[in-house]
């Protein structure tokens, strides 16, 4: 399969004075396309780094970040925005809905603003909330919430699904139901799927396994055989 | 500490207060900074406090009584008269006063003081006005009938300085009763100068009046005591200058009667004398008739005598003759005989021949006796002839000789009788006219007896300050400004206040963590609150010592420097701080952020530390109103959704940014609309309801003819479109509880008064007519006097004369007050015709103003024309406020737009504070730039829409305050506020709130998408 994503010596160095710190120094994997890939990392590793610059959020010091064949480390800040609007779709911890939107209007905002949206109704049900669609996120539970940040970012029918720690902030069985969620749709919709995490008890329902260590990544595991998330534990 | 993290939010307090405390402090400390600044100019040039002048102006003496008064501390008798000077194509009215030594002291802007009779210092206004310079000279004229000189000693100064005088406290110079009515300027020369006997007037300063501050309560007791001690003393010297005035009179009169007595008799002397020498010429001309009578006789007798002359020649020639002839035939007889004898003797010889011969000797004897008696007789006789003929011819010369005498003396005697004729006539007339002289004389000394008879009391006028023309205004503007000061820094208050509890709660918001963890440490509440309150208090008492600091210098400064545009020669600004009213000033901010401070934290303290330790709940978005209008809301995109979600969700928030922008546009509609009420004074009381373009005031003494002839030029005039006689006087209107000075108009012409007044309503603007019933009342009378139409009023002339009259109408108005009413109401009333002492002239609407005033010195030169105004002029000063105003608008301006800087700011602040989060994971979402700004500027700008709709109710209200509180008594100032400004306020409002959003756009670009990973805090 082709490398849907890659990352070829992506450094990130930050300068503090004559300090230099690397948070990323050399960081080397690719994913393929309709993959579910999950990148763990103990806190400082460097992580959230990968995210960032995979999320378009931050750019690499070096190095060469490929999504589709597109080298996004040469992106000007206008084109990064456009690669998050129409590329990325984005799950947070935290939800980070806007409180002054119901759910289904947190959806149609991130609608409004791409090329090719999928109906925001048909998502909300799929992620299994078509019968809460007019509540305000402060009347959702903490699941609920995360299903509809999930909601938001598939509707944009991404090229990426980036999610950073889904269950952080969710309980032991909401958290399993939201990998499950993101598992089927990486399944049923062909969907790229990269989940940052520092539980490495989730790895063995990925297709791919990054494990990044100080700033590099130190093993990559390839799992033929993905386990449904029903069946781990931990 | 704290401060230094969250410098946007203690900023917008103590921005917010320094701005509140500035503005009143400010506004507060005009009226004293003015007065103290007027005070120290009229102190330091020493302006007369009283000013006294008398119809028959005033001695040494008076001076000296008035300098004994008790209250005053010294005079000094000035002289001064309106003159005329040619200025370009006009001649301008001059005030020439003389040169004081103890008061009104001239400031010298350039040159020097008057040193001699011929030179004067000129009022700088004027000069810098005139092509006059320093050194040339000026020509001055009389304005009236009497010659200058009666006043001056010359007519031509030398300028040799300019300068000012402290009795002209603005431009305004006053006006007069000669030229166009109006002073232009003043000059000053030395009281050498005058060619008076007595003061025109006497200025007086009272004792202990320089320490009291002018324009104050304490100056004004003081004068009016003064004032009064004067007018006690005042009949006394009136009476004792009239008797004075009589008596000169009376010396003078019989000095004339004596002059005249002696010159009557003179001339009867000399005409008596001359009656004399006149008979003495008759006789000798009647001596010469009889000589010139007794040499005709005697003419007659000499041609008697030569006519008798003559027959006796003529006898004489025929007797000579006769014997000639005789003797001659008596010879030739002889001869013959002779000759026969001869013959016969011839014939005869010898003896006969001899005897013959002897016989015949004898013969020859006689004959030759004969011949020798023919010869003598032809001698003598011829001789004796010619001689009488000699003598004839002789008395013919002299009888022709006399004859010519005769006719010369005839002549001259003729010559003579004319002469004498000539001089009877001559001497006929000389008496005729020596008795009408002498009739003349008796009349005007019989008429300058009538006139002693005649001399009124003298009557003293007895001024203060306030006859200076603005002096004053200047205190009531000072005044007036004062009232200002509680209104305007309320709205800065009230939203110091909110904005203190919209910054001070998101404060408290943001640390209940660090407050649940205090208070579970056991912080009493107070402790805990202590530090909100400091927070609070340090930008409280920061930004209050900073208003006060620049306020109290700032705005005083802005204002006295916008007056002096009017008030030109005040050269002092004096802005002492008044501590007590920064101390009042900072109380009311501390006041009011304090208790917003309370009131914010009080929620949070009250909480159990367990609650505060977790993160808030978030808040419940909450549908909005709009929501319920399907059709509106499904055409919002979602970022309006939230937007007006958040609205009005904090209501705090949303108050402070309505009353903040409302408050900025209202300041700006306040300064907008003064402009507008000022220019509606001109344009609506000179362009819509006192139609008339010149009022010429006419003394009662004018006469019936040359007020026709008048009458007759205007007519003629084709710039003048019309002209209508009124008749205006000074009355007081009054009812049982107010009373109003005003002019009463009385109108002539009833089918003429619609081209110079208009009647209608203000609001309606529906038009009235004037009726015998009534009087029509102009509008801020009726609400000074509280009267409606068909309630009554009393008309009276200082308290005499009281009328009672119904008001069928009250009438739009702005400047002064009227009384109108028809002539046939006013012969009912007064039980007289008026006197119509006053001409109202409209002219063309295009004729130049230069034109106009061409009219008015036309008009001018009539006899008992006292005053020419021009509408025109009225409308130049209202101009000059409202440069002044423009000022006032600038700091206006800059005021409101640092109250909507300050609040859109905190606003924004606050906003991109609290949705840090929202804001990043709208970018992670992939939205630019600009679109996440717009999403949080649409709050801005919903506010700022909704904030100036607000803020243009606020502003009207505003400005109708400030309208009411600083209009004058005189005056009603123009209610409305033209849409244009209207239009200008609210793009000043929205360009602010444009500048805020602009500074913020860059305040979001910095926002790190890293905070959407964030824990909520």
């Amino acid at each position: 399969m082709d490398k849907y994503v890659e990352l070829r010596d992506v450094k990130k160095i930050y300068k503090m004075g004559e300090v230099e710190i690397a948070a990323a120094n050399g960081i080397d994997f690719y994913v393929n396309k309709g993959e579910f890939a999950v990148v763990v990392g103990a806190s400082g590793a460097g992580k959230t780094t990968v995210l960032n610059i995979l999320g378009g959020m931050d750019t690499a010091t070096s190095g060469k970040v490929l999504v589709d064949g597109e080298n996004i480390v040469k992106y000007s800040p206008k084109n990064l925005i456009s690669y998050r609007r129409d590329d990325i779709g984005f799950v947070f911890q935290f939800y980070n809905l806007i409180p002054n939107l119901t759910a289904l209007e947190n959806v149609e905002l991130a609608l409004q603003i791409c090329k090719e949206p999928l109906d925001a109704k048909e998502v909300l049900e799929e992620v299994g909330l078509g019968d809460r669609i007019n509540n305000f996120p402060a009347q959702l539970s903490g699941g609920e919430q995360q299903r509809v940040s999930i909601a938001r970012a598939l509707a944009k029918n991404p090229k990426l699904l980036l999610c950073d720690e889904p269950t952080g902030a969710l309980d032991y069985n909401t958290g399993k139901a939201i990998l499950k969620l993101l598992q089927d749709t990486c399944r049923k919709q062909g969907m790229t799927v990269i989940l940052i995490t520092h539980n490495s008890a989730i790895a063995p329902m990925a297709d791919r396994v990054i494990h990044i260590k100080s700033g590099k990544v130190s093993k990559i595991i390839e799992n033929e055989n993905p386990i449904p998330v029903e069946t781990i534990e931990w | 500490m704290e401060i230094r993290k969250s410098m946007g939010r203690f900023l917008s307090i103590f921005f917010i207060v320094a701005l509140g405390v500035s503005l009143f402090v400010g506004i507060r400390a005009t009226e004293p900074d003015m007065i103290l600044s007027g005070d120290a100019y009229v102190d330091e040039n020493k302006l007369m406090d009283i000013k006294v002048v008398s119809t028959y102006g005033l001695t040494e003496e008076d001076a000296d009584v008035i300098e004994r008064l008790p209250a005053i501390e010294s005079v000094e008798g000035a002289y001064s008269v309106d003159v005329l000077c040619e200025a370009g194509d006009n001649m301008k009215v001059i005030h020439v006063m003389s040169c004081m030594e103890s008061m009104n002291s001239i400031t010298i802007a350039e040159g020097r003081l008057p040193e001699n009779e011929n030179e004067c210092l000129v009022d700088q206004d004027f000069l810098e006005n005139s092509e006059y310079e320093i050194g040339d000279t000026i020509e001055l004229e009389s304005g009236t009938e009497d010659e200058l000189t009666d006043t001056l000693k010359h007519t031509s100064f030398e300028i040799v300085g300019s300068g000012n005088s402290p009795l002209y406290f603005s431009i305004d110079r006053g006006s007069s009763t000669i030229g166009n009515g109006t002073v232009s300027g003043f000059a000053v020369v030395t009281p050498e100068a005058f060619d008076l006997d007595v003061y025109t007037e006497i200025y007086a300063m009272v004792k202990d009046a320089d320490e009291a501050t002018a324009f104050t309560e304490e100056y004004d007791v003081l004068v009016e005591d003064a004032i009064e001690q004067i007018q006690m003393i005042q009949n006394v010297r009136c009476e004792v200058r009239k008797d004075e005035l009589a008596s000169d009179a009376q010396l003078e009169i019989d000095d004339a009667r004596k002059e005249l007595n002696s010159k009557k008799e003179e001339a009867e002397k000399e005409i008596a004398e001359n009656e004399d020498k006149l008979e003495d010429a008759e006789l000798e001309l009647k001596l010469g008739e009889l000589q010139i009578e007794s040499a005709k006789t005697q003419l007659e007798t000499m041609k008697v005598v030569l006519e008798t002359g003559r027959t006796e020649l003529e006898s004489m020639k025929q007797t000579y003759n006769e014997a000639l002839t005789r003797l001659k035939e008596e010879r030739a007889a002889l001869d013959k005989e002779i000759k026969e004898s001869e013959a016969r003797i011839e014939e005869l010889e010898g003896e006969a021949k001899e005897a013959a011969q002897q016989a015949l000797e004898p013969m020859k004897e006689s004959l030759a006796e004969l011949d020798k008696e023919i010869a003598t007789l032809e001698t003598d006789g011829a001789a004796e002839i010619a001689d009488y003929e000699k003598q004839l011819a002789d008395a013919e010369t002299q009888i022709a000789d006399t004859e010519k005498e005769i006719q010369k003396a005839e002549k001259e005697l003729k010559s003579g009788k004319n002469e004498i004729e000539s001089g009877k006539a001559e001497l006929e007339d000389a008496k005729e006219d020596i008795e009408t002289q002498i009739a003349d004389g008796e009349a005007e000394i019989d008429e300058a007896e009538d006139e002693i008879a005649d001399i009124e009391v003298p009557v003293w006028y007895v001024f203060d300050r306030s006859s200076i023309p603005e002096y004053t205004g200047y205190g009531d503007n000072a005044a007036r400004i004062a009232a200002l000061a509680i209104v305007f820094p309320s709205i800065f208050f009230l939203v110091a206040a909110l904005i203190s509890l919209t910054t001070m709660t998101r404060m408290v918001e943001e640390q209940r963590v660090q407050i649940g963890t205090l208070k579970a440490l056991g912080y009493s509440k107070f402790a805990i609150m202590k530090k909100y309150l400091y927070y609070a208090l340090f930008a409280t008492l920061g930004g209050s010592a900073f208003g006060v600091l620049v306020g109290e210098k700032l705005f005083p400064y802005v204002i006295i420097v916008a007056y002096k545009v009017v008030y030109t020669r005040i050269p002092h600004v004096i802005l002492p701080y008044q501590w007590g009213v920064g101390v009042i000033a900072t109380l009311i901010a501390v006041l009011c952020t304090g208790v917003a401070t309370v009131s914010a934290c009080y929620k949070e303290l009250v909480a159990q530390p367990a609650v505060l330790m977790r993160p808030a709940a978030p808040q419940i978005g909450k549908r909005t109103l709009i929501e319920k209008i399907p059709f509106l809301w499904k055409h919002l995109n979602f970022t309006w959704k939230s937007s007006l979600r958040n609205l009005f969700r904090y209501k705090k928030r949303f108050f402070m940014t309505l009353f903040g922008i409302g408050g900025c546009m209202g300041l700006l509609m306040v300064g907008f609309g003064l402009r507008d009420s000022i220019t509606s004074i001109a344009t609506y009381q000179y362009g819509e309801l006192q139609l008339y373009d010149s009022s010429v005031f006419i003394s009662e003494d004018m006469e019936g003819e040359s007020r026709a002839e008048l009458t007759a030029y205007l007519d003629r005039n084709i710039n003048v479109v019309a002209h209508m006689n009124v008749n205006m006087t000074s009355i007081t209107a009054q009812n049982d509880e107010n009373e109003v000075d005003a002019y009463l108009t009385v109108i002539d012409d009833l089918e003429q008064v619609e081209e110079f007044f208009v009647y209608r309503d203000r609001v309606s603007e529906k038009k009235f007519k004037l009726s015998d019933d009534g009087v029509i009342l102009t509008e801020k009378a009726s609400n000074m006097l509280g009267v409606d139409v068909g309630d009554t009023i009393y008309i009276s002339e200082e308290g005499m004369n009281e009328r009672k009259v119904e008001v069928t109408s009250i009438c739009e108005n702005y400047a002064g007050h009227y009384v109108y009413m028809t002539s046939t109401l006013y012969e009912e009333l007064y039980e007289e015709t008026p006197f119509y002492n006053n001409l109202l002239i409209k002219t063309d609407e295009e004729l130049a103003f230069n034109d106009l005033q061409k009219i008015g010195e036309k008009i001018l030169t009539y006899d008992n024309i006292l005053n020419v105004q021009y509408t025109a002029s009225l409308s130049g000063q209202l101009n000059d406020m409202l440069y002044a105003l423009d000022q006032v608008m600038i700091v206006l301006i800059a005021v409101a737009g640092m109250l909507s800087f300050v609040v859109l700011y905190n606003l924004n602040n606050i906003n991109i504070t609290e949705r840090r989060r929202e804001l990043a994971t709208l970018k992670v979402l992939g939205f630019y730039d600009g679109e996440v700004a717009t999403y949080v500027y649409r709050e801005n700008i919903l506010l700022t829409l909704l904030g100036t709709v607000v803020g243009c109710g606020v502003g009207k209200f505003l400005h109708l305050f400030t309208i009411t509180t600083v209009e004058v008594d005189m005056a009603m100032f123009g209610r409305e506020i033209f849409p244009i400004s209207y239009l200008y306020g609210a793009a000043f409002t929205i360009g602010f709130s444009a500048l805020v959003n602009w500074m913020m756009y860059f305040k979001l670009k910095k926002i790190n998408m890293v905070e959407s990973l964030k824990s909520v805090e």
